[in-house]
């Protein structure tokens, strides 16, 4: 049994499903994919009283806009776009929500009890479009439920006020990437010296900063490995964060790495905000 | 021989196995990527193929990852270098082609070989599947006949047809879906790289061997 639940009106930015992603498959050049903040995501599954790693709705900025196709309960967590994160509501049929004002962070996540029907792909939801895998929500896409909406297991829902923050300036530990080394003395220190602006040019593949030029060794490198959370520099010395969908592979020197918490607090950074590295526990 | 491990964060380590790419770096990495595929060891989650690379991810937490580290990984490594590497049987998949792509006049302009030519040398060898990556199955075979290496198309087209089979530097590749793609696009294939909805949704793994046969557009 199926509930039409909501209606797209808008995908905004960029709305997609999304759950732990498909961990395993690098080596057929599948990126991991998943929830870019995982906790934000576990957040709105709690709140609508399911499991955490139930699929959510993933919102990107800001510009979403749904409307309920019938009566039922809706829980917000993640980044603020206007509706306020960490609430669970009631919609009333026909009732518009608009995730039109963006306030802090990046990624907000909608879950309803019982959890969404979304699409399965190679034992996920996620959808990674760069990969092929699943679509991007689109205007008049309906968003169907497991369960009644309205009548959610726990009932009603409890709101639980959020604690999440979402600053538009962070600094993070970072991990020695494999090139490290390879980094001279001054590049790396430039690299811990900058607060590196968080350019406009973000998305769930990556997160391209500004604000100096690391040089790197001229000579081009082979193809390798690229795990999420590494830190590229790429050929005009910019760094770009991988983030969950970012190529398995890739030819440019990575001189940090970023551990999950780390990668989930920079991908609620926004464009204008900054980030300050620090250098590695030795 | 000059091989290096690299911890990447707390729980992978990347193991090149030169830094040349010779045919003794390639042969070591892809007999690696076959050894690991064929006999998983215990407590590796994930192993990534790079060119002449590997990237090892055991599991579990940060700490047992750094006892993986210490105590498996050595041996592991010290054991790879006694693996034969000409006795690593794998997969061989012949891919039929239709040699009709868009760049194919370009790619003959610029080699000064005629598209028959071309064709021949494309078809004349047998290629190694290097690695998978830029896209799902999206294979990288080498080492395509030096007559045809040429860098990449200056401007990217924004979307090349899935099942386009597309040669750049020394590499040649099949697009598995529809993307953008800045490879020479020579030809197209119906063989079907990823299939999600298959019980082995990828056609080809590092270290399989590929022939292309050169078919009629009737034959596809």
């Amino acid at each position: 049994m199926m509930f039409e639940f909501l209606e797209v009106i808008s995908p905004g930015c960029g709305a997609t499903w999304q759950d732990a992603g498909r961990p395993g498959r690098k080596r057929f050049g599948v990126p991991p994919g998943g929830w870019m903040d995982a906790e934000a995501a576990g957040e709105a599954n709690r709140l609508a009283g399911n499991a955490e790693e139930m699929v959510v709705v993933e919102l990107a900025l800001q510009g979403a806009r749904f409307r309920a196709r019938r009566e039922g309960w809706l829980a917000v967590a993640g980044a603020s776009m206007g509706p306020a994160p960490g609430v669970v509501r009631k919609m009333a049929r026909g009732e518009e929500l608009a995730f039109t004002r963006h306030e802090a962070g990046v990624y907000a996540y909608l879950a309803v009890p019982g959890g969404w029907s979304a699409p399965v792909i190679l034992g996920s939801a996620s959808v990674s479009e760069r990969s092929g895998l699943g679509r991007a929500l689109a205007r008049g896409d309906i968003l169907s439920c497991r369960h009644d909406p309205a009548r959610p297991g726990r009932c009603p829902p409890e709101d639980a006020p959020s604690a999440a923050f979402y600053p538009r300036n962070i600094a993070v530990r970072v991990w020695r990437g494999p090139q490290w080394a390879e980094f001279s003395h001054a590049a790396r220190a430039a690299f811990f010296a900058t607060r590196w602006a968080v350019s406009s040019q973000l998305d769930r593949m990556g997160v391209r900063l500004t604000g100096a030029v690391i040089p790197t060794s001229p000579a081009t490198m082979p193809s390798e490995p690229v795990l999420a959370g590494s830190v590229q520099i790429t050929g005009g010395g910019q760094p770009v964060v991988t983030m969950r969908d970012g190529p398995t592979v890739g030819g440019y020197p990575k001189i940090a790495w970023l551990d999950d918490e780390a990668c989930r607090r920079v991908a609620q950074v926004p464009p204008g905000g900054s980030l300050e590295f620090l250098p590695p526990d030795e | 021989m000059d091989w290096s491990v690299e911890p990447y964060g707390p729980r992978a380590w990347l193991v090149r196995f030169g830094r040349d790419l010779s045919g003794e770096t390639m042969a070591r990495a892809l007999a690696v990527a076959r050894a690991l595929e064929t006999k998983p060891p215990e407590g590796l989650r994930e192993f990534t193929t790079g060119f002449g690379s590997v990237l090892l991810e055991p599991e579990g937490d940060d700490e047992a990852a750094a006892r993986w580290g210490r105590r498996v990984l050595p041996e592991m490594i010290e054991n790879w270098r006694v693996l034969d590497v000409e006795k690593t049987a794998a997969k061989a998949v012949e891919i039929p082609v239709v040699y009709d792509g868009e760049d194919l006049a370009e790619v003959s302009r610029l080699t000064g070989l005629g598209a028959g030519e071309v064709i021949a040398r494309h078809t004349g060898r047998e290629y190694r599947v290097w690695l998978l990556g830029f896209a799902p199955g999206f294979p990288y075979l080498g080492m395509l006949d030096a007559a045809l290496h040429l860098p990449r198309r200056d401007t990217p087209r924004p979307r090349v047809a899935a099942g386009s089979v597309a040669i750049a530097g020394g590499q040649t590749g099949i697009y598995p879906a529809a993307s953008a793609g800045g490879w020479h696009v020579i030809g197209r294939t119906a063989a079907k790289l990823f299939d999600p909805a298959a019980p082995d949704p990828f056609l080809l793994r590092p270290g399989d061997s590929v022939r292309f046969l050169a078919v009629g557009a009737d034959d596809v």
